[in-house]
């Protein structure tokens, strides 16, 4: 990865020193600790849990867990999350003797030997060994190292509380602000719970600044509307109660009705070295490119729907030639290389296939997000053409739970266009549940202009296009076979295929795998989903502890 | 193919309910059918932390305990599938000086039993575990290097396949909507598939549920369901062996699985007995503080998940096995009182001996599935762990 003159959005930060692996790096401030690291000249981040795969970034989010090391003592932090600092200390995990050359990747030369299952009739003689086999068993596990705590450290605590609001809506981006808009402008007063600093979510990377500060400014004026930023909802605890960390407070808060706008996931389609250094999400190039002022590659091969081509223009501002772009009919089907793509392999319906050398393969597609009405046990829908399960909801964007309403990418909008629409219609709505003056005419247009929006074609992954070895989970290293040959063995039980492969155990908790394994399992007809449960958002144990502690 | 009769039908697909149907196969029983309402594990025994500890408060639990955990070191060779029985130790934080007290008698006897605890005085407990410094001063510390961890999940597969080889009938994704009782006699099961399934006997491994499940044979048994949390973490490279429990100032847990995890709780004093498995804000957050109150490193941990899971609890805290003096032929396998990992494994053994031979084995006599007759409504929870062995007098 290599520097821009400086970010095509905004501007390069002040210049920081940082150590990696005891050695000491540049970076900027406006640059995330990972994109720093791999401007120094590196293509590997990480390694992976179980066959110690090469890693580096995939989606925008931080949820991927790909860039997944220590910083300043705490293990497991996404770096991609984490902005560059003066005298930060970073460190690789899980690999010896670095990231980059790590001897246990030995592993993956024999990973097809060593399926989650693959102790189950196995080191039991002889009988006195057998204590012995779990201690070198022990230690292959885990990523990073917690360290003793050095003494002077203090633990933050906070306040607990209980909320109530008229409306809270989760999420800041533009659906999220045109919910809250609508709803303050009919006199209800609402809450806006945001994850970052910065209100607008990924819209500012997106060619959308104008009308995302245009949102923001008219939200933070608005005396009905409280925005508490930085602030995680981690789970849906009970009818219309939410469950809310902020960095003061721990708040139970309970809204009469709630809007949930968490955006989309990137989307993680199935192909031989799906999880390969230079495989990156468009969303995260967008933002590399715009925000931090790096180029992710010179070569790239792009697969993707709509917003593909405003993806493709901005790489070529930076330099970055589009070699290939798998068309409608065609899937890409395997990624080439060791360490990072060099090239990956592109089949056409009827078989043909095509290579191109490259050093970038760009996914631009979403997959709707859907946690939290999942947990409140609202009900979902599978939906190829939105990229996975969508809530199903009624003319007003209300899902099947009392009080719930879900908008804007999470439910599998696209533009920002049709995100403002929907925002603006649940707004609207929430208000005159509220009971509050809201023109019947206003809700009418919200209600033509939702009607209107025709969802973006995003590109339809298959599964069989990995020939069985794209990765399915990359928290916990578990490929297509692995899973194909459970549903084999007779587990097509949902929660019994997760807990003898290990998908959705791991950090993301399914996030990036539940829509591969559903396209995998249902074509033995099974329909099922795994239990959803909190927290919903990445925390620390250290995030969520209280004053006054004990009982 | 669906048989529409069996000798028995065992009730409650999870660690229990298999058990008892190897068991019962070993010994020669006829057709025996396993009623699963969900998957197989889907109740406590997939949700619970897979503690073997010999080391108990009370001295019969202690030697009861001993036998079974035996019965897993066994279960490799038994069942030929590795449920990686780990034994990392166990440990007692003590933070009051009664509590150091109370384990300074509990030692002779774990001696007199040849459990080999030890008493360790707080330089011993941080030398062997240098994560908890910085956290709350301990006191000392009970360990028993002997205890451990089993893959709750390996062992129910364990079962599962076993059974499944010696032909017992599994079915999964049915319920029991209805009891048969003639004359006081039990006669077969109708379930919500719309099937039924005639038996002269059945048996009642219900866990949670088991209270629902006897109401259907019109038969009163004291257990109370209860909610149990836990938490688990993002996994971290081996820092912690011991299988951590402390109860003051509430009682709480937490260990490091063999794949790295951190799993915990801390339990709620005033948690209401019902049948539910939701998640709840507070746990998180109670959890979360008092276990980095204890250990504060631990505050750098992702928390990925928190779910729950239901104790059956009986008043003495003692499980419910063998038949019901009010339906013959029917028995109860239930009220572990968030101990059946640990026991249900030896005890089905011990049950389907006493169900083939019709003898009655004397380990059994605590257990007596008629003890609470008359006493239903017993008082059943404790909240505060010393005093529930406190009130029997034998703590």
């Amino acid at each position: 990865m290599k520097r821009l003159p400086a970010p095509l959005a905004g501007s390069r930060g002040e210049k920081v020193t940082f150590t990696f692996d005891g050695q000491t790096l540049e970076g900027f401030a406006n640059e995330s600790l990972a994109a720093a690291i791999l401007a120094s000249g590196r293509a590997v981040l990480a390694r992976s849990l179980r066959f110690h795969r090469p890693r580096s970034m995939f989606c925008s989010s931080g949820e991927c867990g790909w860039c997944a090391i220590e910083v300043d003592g705490v293990p497991n932090v996404s770096a991609c999350t984490v902005p560059c600092r003066d005298g930060l200390i970073a460190r690789s995990q899980n690999a010896w003797p670095s990231a980059e050359r790590d001897i246990f990747s030995l592993l993956d030369i024999v990973s097809s030997l060593l399926p989650a299952t693959f102790y189950h009739h196995r080191f039991l003689r002889p009988k006195f060994m057998r204590q012995c086999y779990l201690a070198a068993l022990r230690l292959f596990t885990g990523l990073g190292r917690l360290r003793a705590a050095d003494s002077g450290r203090t633990m933050p605590r906070k306040r607990k509380v209980r909320e109530e609001w008229p409306i809270a809506v989760v999420g800041g981006g533009v659906a999220g602000l045109s919910a809250a808009l609508a709803a303050a402008e009919n006199s209800a007063r609402v809450v806006l719970i945001d994850d970052h600093a910065r209100l607008g979510g990924s819209w500012h990377a997106r060619g959308e600044g104008a009308r995302v500060q245009d949102l923001i400014a008219r939200a933070s004026e608005h005396s009905n509307i409280e925005h508490w930023p930085c602030a995680l909802c981690v789970g849906f605890y009970g009818p219309k109660t939410l469950g809310v960390v902020t960095p003061e407070k721990l708040v139970t808060l309970h809204a009469d009705q709630i809007i949930l706008a968490p955006g989309a996931l990137d989307a993680a389609p199935l192909f031989v070295n799906n999880d390969l250094p230079g495989v990156m999400s468009g969303r995260l190039v967008e933002r590399l490119i715009a925000e931090e002022g790096l180029s992710p590659g010179t070569k790239a091969v792009a697969w993707g729907g709509g917003p593909a081509d405003r993806i493709m223009a901005l790489m070529e501002r930076a330099g970055i030639k589009t070699v290939a772009r798998v068309a409608n009919d065609e899937t890409l089907i395997a990624a080439r290389g060791r360490g990072k793509v060099t090239g990956a392999v592109i089949q056409s319906a009827d078989g043909r296939r095509r290579s191109a050398a490259c050093d970038l393969i760009v996914i631009v597609a979403m997959q709707p997000r859907n946690e939290l009405v999942a947990q409140a046990g609202g009900e979902l829908q599978w939906d190829d053409a939105r990229g996975g399960w969508v809530a199903r909801r009624d003319e007003t964007l209300a899902t099947t739970v009392t009080g719930l309403s879900i908008v804007g990418e999470g439910a599998g909008c696209t533009s920002a266009q049709a995100c403002a629409a929907e925002g603006r219609l649940a707004g609207l709505a929430a208000a005159r549940h509220l009971g509050l003056n809201s023109n019947e005419s206003d809700l009418q247009d919200a209600l033509q202009a939702v009607s209107q929006i025709a969802p973006d074609a995003q590109p339809i992954f298959s599964p069989s296009s990995s020939g069985g070895a794209g990765h399915v989970c990359f928290c916990e290293d578990v490929r297509e076979r692995e899973i194909r040959s459970e549903l084999e063995g007779g587990w097509r039980d949902y929660e019994l295929l997760k807990r003898r492969t290990g998908i959705f155990t791991g950090p993301c908790q399914g996030k990036f795998c539940a829509a591969n394994a559903a396209r995998i399992i249902g074509e033995t007809g099974t329909n099922a989903r795994t239990t959803a449960r909190p927290p919903a958002k990445v925390v620390r144990l250290g995030d969520v502890t209280v004053m006054e502690s004990g009982t | 193919m669906t048989r529409d009769t069996a000798e028995v039908i065992v009730i409650g697909g999870g660690i229990a309910g298999l058990a008892l149907a190897v068991e019962l196969k070993r010994r020669g029983m006829g057709r025996v059918a396993v009623i699963e309402r969900s998957y197989i594990g889907s109740g406590a025994s997939g949700r619970n932390v897979g503690r073997i500890r010999a080391m108990q408060l009370t001295e019969d639990l202690t030697q009861y305990a001993i036998l079974c955990q035996n019965k897993y070191e066994r279960m490799g060779d038994e069942l030929g599938f590795n449920v990686l029985f780990w034994r990392a130790g166990y440990m007692w934080l003590l933070y009051e000086q009664s509590e150091v007290e109370r384990m300074r008698q509990m030692l002779a006897v774990h001696h007199r039993l040849g459990v080999r605890s030890e008493l360790l005085n707080p330089d011993e407990v941080y030398r062997l575990i240098p994560h908890l410094r910085g956290g709350e001063p301990v006191l000392g510390g009970m360990t028993h290097r002997r205890d451990g961890i089993v893959h709750h999940d390996a062992a129910v597969w364990a079962y599962y396949e076993t059974a499944r080889q010696m032909g017992v009938e599994i079915r999964q994704n049915t319920e029991v909507t209805r009891i048969d009782v003639v004359g006081g006699r039990l006669r077969g099961v109708a379930l919500a598939s719309g099937e039924a399934i005639a038996a002269p006997r059945a048996v009642n491994a219900a866990g949670g549920r088991s209270g629902r499940i006897a109401a259907l044979a019109g038969v009163k048994i004291p257990n109370t369901p209860l909610r149990r949390e836990v938490l688990v973490t993002a996994p971290v490279k081996p820092f912690l062996h011991r299988a951590i429990t402390f109860y003051r100032p509430t009682e709480g847990w937490f260990n490091q699985t063999l794949r790295g995890e951190v799993v915990a709780g801390v339990v709620d004093p005033h948690e209401p007995p019902g049948v539910t498995a939701a998640s709840s804000f507070d746990f998180l957050s109670r959890t979360a503080s008092l276990i980095v109150r204890k250990m504060p490193a631990l505050a750098g941990l992702t928390v990925i998940r928190q779910w729950a899971g239901m104790y059956d609890v009986t008043p003495d805290h003692l499980p419910l096995v063998g038949e019901s003096n009010e339906v013959t032929g029917f028995s109860q396998a239930n009220g572990w009182s968030g101990r059946g990992m640990l026991l249900a494994p030896f005890t089905m053994e011990l049950l389907a001996e006493e169900m083939t031979t019709s003898t009655h084995p004397t380990l059994l006599r605590p257990f007596d599935a008629n003890r609470f007759v008359g006493r239903e409504a017993a008082d059943t929870w404790e909240s505060d762990y010393y005093r529930r062995y406190d009130k029997k007098g034998d703590g």
